[in-house]
């Protein structure tokens, strides 16, 4: 045979064997859509696909990828293997009832051979990921533009600005002109007392003492002019703001927003050991009066930002936090998965937490009321895939655990007291002892011996904690200091659109920017934004010159914090407004979208943003002017005809009375006690606690049991363990952003005040506390202490009625009753509320 | 020329023979630019399923030399090949379950081919190729560093609980 003639042959061969592929392959998927996808989708997606969120023993049917990966037992499938594709053998209803499917009873004989055809055919199974044709947004963008909150803020020229005799500053203006246009008329100024007392608790979070109360109502008092009340009113705003309790206040409004927690929680709760550091820097922040346009940044991209120093890097480091603190299903055992959640927890926090703005709706489709088009969404995801989150955890207590950012060395004070030689050899000792306890287990399964899975899994998590335990320290046993943040990565990943959010419907590639509703036509992407010189210039401003970040969050974070930025400075300035007031002039104060609330007062929210952008997006300075207006010192008093008009007190004609927040009412019941501990602990309390799964590794009443006399911020924030007072009044489980908290009245509240040992153990302090003074002045100093003002005739005359009753049946003895008089102080309405 | 012309169809038209297979387990060698040297593992990789498929990778450029070309059982022989990767392909990192020896994808690589365990490959690196057709989907790549956002071991096997951050530059004076 020549050379030419065989290769005919073989050219032949190829061409029939090449058609005989094809339509084999075209066979076997007609096969597999008519035989066994519909058993799949009958008998088996209920509990083993993406749609309907469950992967029992870690397997889905839904994919051929997942089909062959398989679950905990190994793979569902195996190409022409019936022995080997478990699929198979638990169709067969064999001994074993574990691989009994589907449970609900065995299927007929015909379709358990379908599929043994199937796998001997080699399971041609269509369900590969392709990429799908572009999707098109039906946004109308420039018709959105148009809306009121993407507006840039307008300055009211002064002249413009109502001037009335009631108004001391421009905010009052803005107040009253609404007022008049609503036909209603302001109610009186808060008397001195109430005015202090407001104070203290809006801008501290705790209540004055009686000394405080006496001299500061004197003063304001005394005033022999308006104008000299008002300064005696300011002397006080800046002696709070100066107060470090300032910080531990306002830092935990922030930490709402900021769903701050020390645990995953989702599937598995794992403790966060090291989110304290964030906590304590947003205290930090608040004190420092960091400007918000830099707490911004810092947050998002602090990692990034030039530095001056070492000390600077690490804070800037610790503040990206914000990202990494988030709930996280860490027992997920898809990473693409976990992390494509990860990013849309970050993507919804950070425009919730700054711009008002629900972008996340926009994961899975356009946003249905919002002008965000699904691309935006996938243009800010590439921004977050290009970073990685480092949140710590211990791989074989959560299947999804990272490394921390190690800044040892870098300023940041020890999260714990270091090892004495004792200790860290005791560390050491319990490492090994578990390594070897593992190599033990091991070498038993490969000598044949069977060993319980559970036994091998707490075998290997006591290792690996063991392990992380003693890399907590130098070999000195000196304490590291470890952080959870973010970083860049070394490269962008390219980011497609996935249809309904589905990980296997990608779409087209959609480049990093920001939201076009937000930005000049065209401009949106971080390449085009790059070409703007006011945007260079400014990124330039901040480091050395061309200075990029790879995955552009500097550049998103700088875009956020721009006073361009129609959204951010009204968010804030708004967010300030409601924990000044109780309720924002938007009262959606996490949504600034068709949605939300419109502005009550939209010239004073432009007014308040610029404000604030012009006094270097100071907090203290805005805190302090919307102290200083007469509205915010308007008594909380009735008046039926405005209530008639507005009963909801939309136009701000009074000061709403508000129920104090569940960590002031702890606060406030240390301090008139006399126990609050005003320290900052050192690290978390939940260091004592170990690390681990709540429910697995750590346990409920060990969190619980965790008692300090400190402010409640210090508090150990375990979401859904959160501590009983605080869960009782209302404080939020941080699993989202919760700029406005619900306040409940209950029954359980009364039962807590009155049952709870931590309620009784205050009032026993607060006994002790007042019995130090004369008889005659025990009731005035208890209610003085605890209410900030005396007690009235009526109120005296009850209370020695009870304390004196020798007829009563009870066997009390004076003390007690004093001490029962002391809670009831604590129980009242007026103890947890300001007017 | 004539010969070279019917070596040519023959690959081409061999390329639907091969579209049955889609998942190849292998160790890369080397990688430059988009192209990749790779070799087929013997017997598919530890813990891949006896008579899977195999690969249908299209070796690129044609003439030198290709890997997957062989049908189930005629997995002995280690073939070099040379395979140009697809820009829309999904690079990521993989690991097999620790109890199962099963394969599992893990995390997407930042910059592809470009990561830098690709840029300096100390020892071959051993990845799954998953493809449709005679289209490259995914290269799935084991490497203890590639994961050491996810694990707690670094490429030397020593347990890693905290990285140093990167530093930024220094603000300006």
């Amino acid at each position: 045979m020549t050379l030419s003639r065989r290769i005919f042959l073989a050219f032949s061969l190829l061409i029939v064997a090449s058609h005989s592929a094809r339509a084999q392959n075209a066979e076997g998927i007609k096969f597999f859509e008519s035989n066994i996808r519909p058993v799949l989708v009958e008998h088996c997606y209920e509990c083993h696909s993406t749609k309907s969120d469950k992967a029992r023993g870690g397997l889905k049917v839904d994919s051929r990828d997942a089909m062959l990966r398989g679950g905990d037992s190994g793979p569902a499938i195996v190409s022409e293997s019936l022995t080997k594709s478990l699929l198979y053998g638990s169709l067969l209803y064999g001994d074993d009832s574990d691989y009994q499917m589907p449970p609900k009873g065995k299927l007929p004989d015909s379709v358990i051979a379908d599929f043994r055809k199937w796998i001997l055919m080699g399971a041609p199974d269509p369900r590969v990921t392709t990429i799908n044709a572009n999707v098109d947004t039906k946004v109308d963008l420039e018709k959105g533009r148009t809306f009121w909150a993407y507006q840039t803020p307008v300055r009211t020229s002064p002249s413009k600005i109502k001037s009335s005799s009631w108004a001391r500053t421009p905010i009052d203006g803005f107040v009253v002109a609404t007022l008049d246009e609503q036909g209603l008329a302001p109610v009186d100024d808060a008397d001195a007392r109430t005015l202090v007392r407001r104070m203290f608790f809006v801008i501290t979070g705790l209540p004055p003492a009686p000394d405080e109360m006496t001299d500061w109502t004197k003063r304001i008092d005394e005033a022999s002019s308006e104008q000299s009340r008002q300064i005696a009113v300011s002397q006080l705003v800046d002696q709070l703001l100066e107060s470090p309790r300032y910080g531990e206040r306002w830092g935990r409004h922030w930490m709402d927003v900021a769903r701050f927690a020390e645990s995953t929680g989702g599937d598995q709760n794992n403790i966060y050991q090291h989110a304290w550091r964030y906590r304590d820097y947003l205290i930090d922040a608040f004190n420092n009066d960091k400007p918000f346009d830099d707490f911004i940044r810092e947050q998002i991209a602090g990692d990034l930002l030039p530095i001056k120093d070492d000390r600077e890097w690490a804070d800037n480091v610790i503040a990206t936090g914000f990202l990494a603190v988030g709930v996280k299903l860490v027992g997920e055992e898809d990473q693409q998965k976990l992390f494509a959640d990860l990013i849309d927890e970050q993507i919804d926090t950070t425009t919730r937490a700054f711009l008002g703005t629900t972008v996340a709706c926009a994961r899975c489709h356009d946003h249905k009321f919002d002008p965000i088009p699904q691309e935006d969404y996938y243009a800010l995801a590439g921004i977050f895939r290009a970073t990685t989150t480092y949140y710590g955890l211990i791989k074989a207590q959560a299947r999804q655990a990272t490394t921390l950012l190690d800044l040892t060395g870098l300023g940041p004070p020890h999260g714990t007291p270091a090892l004495s030689k004792k200790e860290l050899a005791d560390l050491i000792a319990d490492r090994d002892a578990a390594r070897a306890e593992l190599d033990e287990a091991m070498k038993k399964i490969r000598s044949g011996v069977n060993v319980f899975r559970g036994t091998l899994r707490r075998l290997r998590s006591q290792r690996d904690e063991t392990e992380a335990a003693l890399q907590g320290y130098s070999e000195a046993g000196e304490p590291r200091v470890f952080a959870m943040g973010t970083q860049d990565r070394e490269f962008p990943l390219p980011t497609r659109l996935l249809v309904r959010g589905e990980l296997d419907k990608p779409a087209q590639e959609v480049p990093r920017g920001v939201l076009q509703v937000l930005s000049p036509a065209g401009r949106h992407t971080l390449a085009a934004r790059m070409k703007d010189s006011s945007i260079r210039r400014r990124l330039d401003e901040l480091g050395s010159p061309s200075y990029r970040s790879i995955s552009g969050r500097l550049e998103l974070a700088d875009w956020i914090a721009s006073p361009d930025n129609p959204l951010t400075a009204r968010v804030i300035a708004n967010r300030v407004w409601h924990w000044m007031f109780g309720r924002g002039l938007v009262r959606t104060v996490d949504d600034f979208g068709q949605t939300g609330d419109a502005p009550t007062h939209p010239e004073l929210l432009d007014f308040l943003a610029i404000r604030l952008i012009e006094n270097n997006w100071s907090i203290k300075s805005l805190v302090r002017e919307i102290a200083l207006t007469r509205t915010w010192q308007l008594a909380s008093s009735f008046d039926e005809s405005n209530f008639t008009t507005d009963p909801d007190n939309r136009f701000l004609w009074r000061m709403n009375k508000r129920r104090l927040e569940a960590e002031v009412v702890r606060d406030a019941m240390l301090a008139v006690s006399g126990q609050l501990d005003l320290n900052r602990p050192l690290g978390t309390y939940l260091r004592a606690v170990g690390e681990g799964g709540v429910g697995q590794n750590v346990f409920e009443p060990v969190i619980r049991g965790i008692t300090a006399n400190t402010r409640s911020v210090y508090l150990p924030r375990v979401r859904n363990v959160l501590p009983e007072i605080l869960d009782v009044f209302d404080a939020p489980d941080a699993s989202f952003v919760t700029g406005s908290r619900e306040t409940t009245s209950s029954p359980l509240q009364s039962l807590f005040l009155m049952n709870n040992p931590f309620v009784q153990r205050q009032a026993e302090a607060l006994t002790d506390r007042v019995s130090k003074y004369p008889a005659s002045e025990r009731l005035e100093s208890a209610c003085m202490l605890a209410l900030g003002r005396g007690p009235s005739e009526t109120e005296i005359d009850l209370a020695m009625k009870f304390i004196s009753d020798v007829s009563n049946a009870s066997s009390l003895t004076t003390e007690q009753k004093l001490a029962a008089y002391c809670q009831a102080l604590l129980c009242a309405a007026e103890f947890s509320s300001i007017d | 020329m004539h010969r070279q012309l019917t070596v040519g169809l023959i690959l081409l038209f061999a390329c639907p023979v091969l579209a049955q297979s889609e998942e190849t387990f292998v160790t890369i060698q080397k990688v430059e630019g988009n192209r990749m040297a790779v070799v087929k593992d013997a017997g598919g990789g530890r813990g891949m399923r006896s008579g899977a498929q195999s690969a249908d990778v299209t070796s690129q450029p044609a003439g030198r030399g290709r890997f997957a070309g062989r049908r189930p059982g005629g997995m002995t022989t280690a073939q070099s090949a040379i395979i140009t990767v697809p820009a829309t392909a999904k690079i990521t990192s993989g690991m097999r379950e620790r109890r199962t020896s099963e394969f599992r994808a893990g995390a997407e690589l930042a910059g592809g081919l470009k990561n830098r365990i690709f840029q300096n490959i100390q020892q071959p690196l051993s990845a799954r190729i998953v493809t449709e057709g005679d289209r490259i989907l995914e290269i799935n790549v084991i490497t203890a560093e590639t994961d050491i956002n996810q694990s707690n071991t670094d490429s030397a096997g020593q347990a890693v609980i905290a990285i140093r951050p990167k530093r930024p530059p220094m603000k300006r004076k």
